[in-house]
């Protein structure tokens, strides 16, 4: 188990440099001069050369990777080996710290994803089974309709309507905008409450995709399971249905599940960009928009840095709980 | 009276193409502790007919019809419910496919204890003893700590011994085996018939065998079922069968074995294919293969009928009694040293 | 019946409490634009102010933000709810003293202006914000506007600690240039120049984020990307109106759902204009123009077509001038929606050229084809266009596209994203012949437009804003004349020499001056538009 966890630590990393040094290498190859944008366009040739000696961007790129990195490090060599904090930059744009940026944004967008993924799940389980047990009836049409307008239906689109509909002709949820949980800004809606309140028509919207495609494949994994010689011999032990269905067949049926649930959510952290342009929410794919069209390069690697890690850890989260609910893969 | 009695069973399926009568008025009789063999190709029915019995069909789309008194009670007409209790508990069922049969997810000690107190109220350290004794029963090696283990740390032999303590742990008085060893090898085939035997005498067990294995009527049957096409073509004690058959199906199936003492370069087999249950053949359903066919035989399908005088021993074919025993003698003659002894 | 309905009477009653509790609970939290002590709440759509700290600000919405909260030395006034578009002086007893030789400019400081948290304003304020900006750590963008202040240079490179020749002493500000500057007092006027509490805004290359402000607000509060909170200045003794007690401004709304939240009230306006440009017929239609709800104002801002005459094609002056004659002026700027600015020929917005303004130099009305051929002589060549890709700058690219060909020349386009085209065309000896640029005035002065622009001997290697490379002696040495004149005659020559230089070498081929429409909720009065930003006025805005 130990040298498992040893090895995928290992290409963790590996991943993790080969994913920063392709991004950093793409921002390097644009023709975008940060230094000059930071400046301002009035600025003389040698104000941009002294604001590309403060980014940083006047130094070659190997140069500037290896700072990165070192940034990025919890150990420094300077002045001796310590360990300090890993921090991302700066941002090239508003010189705020790309920690700051993520730290603001990666709770919103993890309120909104993970919100979504409990909505989505509550749509996607009993639609999936129910269907599964009934194939080809009414509710299994209806719901496989359902399913084929929420996968071919844009989050933009369905968002706007949605907003319009209920937010600002009906006036039954807000129309955008994110309240913060625990520390409201000045004269702003925010506690728990109203933190929820605003999320509805955004847990929703996201929701909708993922939940037409889980009930697609929730339905088919039960429906192979029920075909399995165990589920024959389970009632062949006289278990009743209830029994079969829980122990024998959601048990295995929602195996595959759980690893296509890791994926998600570790890509879904990495910005739910349409769900969050759509309401006002500045979680990671706004601010990574907002920074690609400023080619803001530390904003965009530092958000990528932390993707990275997170579905990284998803990944390995993933598999490890795998191992641990599916015995065949834990002894192998 | 017997212990489970089948009369006149037919189970229909409706298909998209049509409807599958894939059991068609199939009669039989268990006696307490006996063992019945039903042998017969794939598609003959015999699966589906012990399926019915169970219960174990998918409900939509299946008509059962006839009776299955099991100590005199119908189980055709028996609530769901009652089924349950029956299931694991009076009438226990393995299957083909030892592989398959266990739920991967779960350890065997679990699924064990799982079958205890589907019937049982008892508390769980007891359902636990019980299934140590029934692993021990079976022949599991270190029961004590296998029990803990999950399926697929098993070899096949022994998944299937694991399969037939969950089918006898609460005392079944039929066990039902659908071919049980066909996905075994040889070796360990002989071991499982062996255990079935030894524990069929330990719990005075009623067993059905279902296998297309004559080999394996032989070894362990007290009373045989010979199915072609949905129906019964001949059945009857094994002696009279195996020494006497009056069926050219039988005749065919007998022919094909592999025999030691003669070169042969083919194997004889039976011409022809199993016939579509959807569109079975009319009159006698055997008759688009029978070497012995006759024109009535494409007309009229023939009922069971006594052989001689001995009420035990029917078959279903038009040839007369003389054609029938002649054939018999013949191929006798083949088999005279190879009559098997009683078991 | 009687029996079964006993418990539904409490039950519903218990029922409609708690719903009404939690409307409640909800109610008190959610923003309307009306609660007491008037908060106004506006909504910046898109983006996030650029910086708080008046060193670094370049933005509009940061001209909006630090007009609340500064005092400058001259400033534009707003005083009883109407804008001044000429300078008076602000922090100042009155405009300065200038030399004879008007290298010497002496203000008087006014007395007894406290910042929002009690402390004097002095003439050290201003002569701290201005040492400040000027300090190598702040990189601030107004260092290349402050050549001619004496010592400035030398702080900024490092030379000296402190501009030698920015002085205070008592209650004097005293500011030496190398030379006469005829717009040094609009450059004064910047955002750049508000006076700092040096205690309280150190030197931070990051940008502060809050500071003691002298204006009739001060920034209470910044949330980078989220919130901008901006509070009465309790020591404010001044004129200027400030009728909300609190301005809460939430940052990057989408577009679309800021305008319907106007719409229903929840924000009283987005400063940065008309969030989703594609209402505005509708709006113009339902309100009227300029009336109660929705406004259309020029702006210092011109928006052109830099053709580089570094380049064969556009090398010669006759083509140039063909272009401005094909350009079909109407189309390119519907792209940008309704009542979105004002067709222009000139290189300055009108407000720059002291009244000197000749709209017509080239047609406005539409294409003229045949008249481009015949001064064009026919002949064109290869044109790489290039645009920065989006709503505007896709169609606009093909809208001129067809206009160059219609005249003969052989088109190939090249599209950027964003700023990327900046960068690009900023190298000398690059392969763009016209692309799609605009300027919106850093000061009320042409010389911003002309020296920065049309300069030819600005251009460097790369980083220019001359995009049309364009460089002539006779233009250049006008500029340094314009440049040394003051008052209404300085203006005047601005305006003469962008019609000189549009008639006789045709650079650009200029398109429009952009119009910001504004956008309020109802009940929302007392909006004030500011020529001199080209926005409107946050301070004067209140809910009926």
């Amino acid at each position: 188990m130990i040298r498992y966890i040893i090895r995928r630590l290992i290409w963790a990393v590996a991943l993790f440099l080969t994913v920063t040094l392709i991004g950093f290498v793409l921002f390097y190859l644009i023709p975008a001069d940060p230094a000059k944008f930071a400046c301002g366009r009035a600025c003389t040739p040698d104000m941009v050369k002294k604001v590309a000696h403060y980014l940083g961007t006047d130094r070659p790129v190997y140069v500037q990777y290896g700072k990165f990195l070192g940034r990025i490090m919890p150990v420094s060599f300077h002045g001796g080996f310590h360990l300090k904090s890993p921090n991302l930059g700066r941002s090239f744009v508003n010189r705020q710290s790309v920690d700051y940026t993520i730290g603001q944004a990666a709770p919103e967008t993890a309120s909104l994803v993970l919100g979504g993924l409990v909505i989505w799940m509550l749509i996607a389980l009993p639609i999936g089974i129910l269907s599964a047990l009934r194939p080809r009836s009414l509710l299994d049409r209806v719901s496989m309709t359902g399913v084929l307008v929420g996968i071919s239906t844009h989050p933009v689109w369905l968002g706007l309507m949605a907003s319009w509909l209920i937010g600002y002709k009906l006036h039954i949820t807000p129309i955008a905008g994110y309240a913060n949980f625990f520390h409201p800004l000045f004269a702003q809606p925010g506690g728990p409450i109203q933190w929820a309140y605003h999320l509805i028509l955004p847990w929703i919207t996201f929701a909708i995709l993922f939940a037409a495609v889980y009930v697609r494949m929730i339905r088919a994994n039960v429906m192979e399971t029920m075909n399995e010689d165990y589920v024959r011999t389970a009632r062949a032990k006289g278990a009743p249905e209830a029994r079969v269905m829980r122990v024998h067949i959601l048990r295995n049926a929602l195996l595959p599940v759980v690893t296509m649930l890791g994926m998600d959510v570790g890509l879904a952290l990495g910005g739910a960009i349409f769900t969050e342009q759509v309401y006002s929410i500045n979680g990671l794919g706004y601010q990574t928009i907002q920074a690609l069209n400023n080619y803001d390069s530390p904003t965009v690697l530092g958000i990528l840095v932390f993707v990275c890690t997170s579905v990284i850890v998803m990944n390995l989260l993933v598999d490890l709980v795998y191992a641990w609910i599916d015995p065949r893969i834990r002894l192998s | 009276m017997p212990l489970l009695e089948v009369k006149d069973l037919k189970t229909y399926f409706s298909t998209g193409d049509g409807v599958v009568k894939a059991v068609d008025g199939v009669s039989f009789s268990v006696d307490k502790g006996e063992t019945l063999g039903i042998v017969g190709e794939s598609g003959s029915g015999k699966s589906v007919t012990c399926l019915t019995i169970m219960g174990l069909n998918a409900r939509r789309n299946t008509m059962s019809m006839g009776q299955a008194l099991f100590n005199g009670e119908d189980l055709l007409t028996a609530s769901q419910a009652r089924l349950r209790e029956i299931r694991g508990n009076d009438i226990a069922m393995i299957f083909q496919d030892p592989m398959t049969s266990l739920n991967p997810v779960h350890t065997v000690g679990t699924q064990l204890i799982e079958a205890v107190t589907l019937h049982r109220d008892v508390p769980k350290k007891e359902a636990r003893a019980r299934a140590l004794e029934l692993l021990k029963q079976v022949g599991i090696p270190r029961a004590e700590r296998r029990i803990d283990d999950y399926p697929h740390q098993f070899s096949g032999g022994m998944r299937q011994r694991v399969m037939i303590a969950m089918a006898l742990i609460n005392n079944p008085e039929l066990l039902i085996a659908d071919e049980p060893t066909t996905a075994l090898d040889v070796t360990t085939q002989a071991q499982i018939l062996a255990l079935i035997e030894k524990l069929q005498a330990d719990y005075n067990s009623a067993v059905i065998m279902i296998t297309h294995d004559l080999g394996v009527i032989a070894e362990i049957a007290d009373d045989v079922v010979v199915m072609y096409a949905a129906e019964v073509a001949e059945k009857g004690p094994v002696e009279r069968i195996f020494r006497s058959p009056h069926h050219p199906y039988t005749w065919g199936l007998m022919g094909s074995l592999p025999r030691l003492d003669t070169d042969v370069d083919r194997l004889a087999q039976i011409q022809g294919q199993p016939p579509s249950l959807l569109r079975p053949p009319a009159g006698c359903r055997f008759h688009p293969r029978c070497p012995y066919v006759m024109d009535v035989c494409r007309k009229v399908d023939p009922e069971l009928a006594p052989v001689g005088d001995d009420r035990r021993h029917l078959q279903a074919c038009h040839l007369d009694e003389e054609t029938k025993e002649r054939e018999a003698a013949r191929l006798l003659g083949a088999f005279s040293t190879e009559a098997s002894a009683a078991p | 019946m009687r029996k079964r309905l006993w418990y539904t009477a409490p039950l519903s009653l218990i029922g409609a409490a708690a719903l009404a509790a939690a409307l409640a609970v909800t109610a008190a939290g959610s923003p309307t634009a009306r609660t007491a002590g008037q908060t106004l709440q506006l909504a910046s759509s898109a983006t996030d102010v650029d910086y708080t700290d008046p060193a670094l600000s370049y933005s509009v919405l940061g001209a909006q933000i630090e007009y609340e909260t500064c005092a400058k030395l001259v400033n534009y006034s707003d005083a009883g709810g109407k804008f001044d578009n000429e300078l008076t002086p602000d922090a100042a007893t009155g405009m300065p003293v200038i030399s004879k030789d008007g290298k010497t400019y002496t203000f008087t400081i006014r007395s007894g202006i406290k910042f929002s948290d009690g402390a004097p304003l002095t003439a050290q304020s201003f002569v701290a914000a201005m040492n400040r900006d000027a300090n190598p750590s702040m990189n601030s963008p107004v260092s290349a506007f402050m050549s001619e202040v004496v010592g400035w240079d030398n702080v900024v490179n490092k030379k000296a600690s402190k501009i030698s020749g920015v002085t205070a002493k008592g209650n004097k500000l005293t500011i030496k240039l190398t030379q006469r500057d005829g717009g040094l007092l609009d450059k004064l006027a910047m955002p750049f120049f508000c006076a700092i509490d040096p205690a309280k805004t150190p030197i931070n290359p990051q940008g502060v984020n809050t500071l003691p402000g002298a204006g009739p607000y001060y920034i209470a509060s910044r949330t980078v990307g989220k919130q901008l909170v901006l509070k009465r200045n309790p020591y404010y003794k001044g004129n200027r109106p400030h009728r909300a007690d609190t301005i809460v401004m939430t940052m990057n709304t989408n577009p679309q759902q800021t305008f319907l939240q106007i719409s229903n009230g929840t924000y009283a306006t987005d400063p940065n204009g008309l969030s989703n440009p594609s209402a505005a017929a509708q709006l113009a239609k339902q309100y009227g123009v300029n009336k109660s709800r929705f406004f259309v104002h020029s702006t210092p801002e011109t928006d052109y077509v830099a053709l580089n005459t570094s380049r064969p094609t556009f090398g010669s002056v006759a083509v140039r001038k063909a272009v401005n004659y094909a350009i079909d002026r109407p189309a390119l700027l519907r792209v940008r929606g309704a009542l979105a600015g004002q067709r222009t020929t000139e290189i300055l917005p009108e407000s720059l050229t002291g009244g000197v303004y000749n709209q017509h130099l080239y047609p406005i009305a539409g294409a003229d084809v045949s008249k481009a051929k015949q001064v064009s002589g026919g002949k064109c060549g290869n044109v790489n266009l290039w645009y920065a890709t989006g709503p505007v700058g896709t169609p606009q690219s093909g809208i001129l596209k067809y206009n160059l060909q219609q005249m003969g020349c052989n088109v190939q386009t090249k599209s950027y994203v964003g700023y990327a085209i900046y960068t690009a065309a900023g190298v000398r000896g690059n392969d763009m012949d016209a692309m799609f640029a605009g300027w919106l005035q850093d000061y009320a002065d042409g010389y911003d437009f002309f020296h920065i622009l049309l300069d030819g001997r600005t251009i460097q290697a790369s980083n220019n804003n001359n995009l049309a490379y364009f460089n002539n002696a006779t233009v250049n040495k006008r500029i340094d004349q314009a440049n040394a004149l003051t008052g209404p005659a300085r203006a005047k020559a601005w305006g003469n020499l962008d019609i000189y230089t549009m008639k006789n070498f045709a650079p650009w081929a200029p398109i429009d001056n952009r119009a910001i429409r504004d956008y309020v909720a109802p009940r929302v009065a007392g909006y004030l538009y500011m020529p001199a930003w080209g926005a409107q006025d946050l301070g004067t805005l209140y809910l009926k």
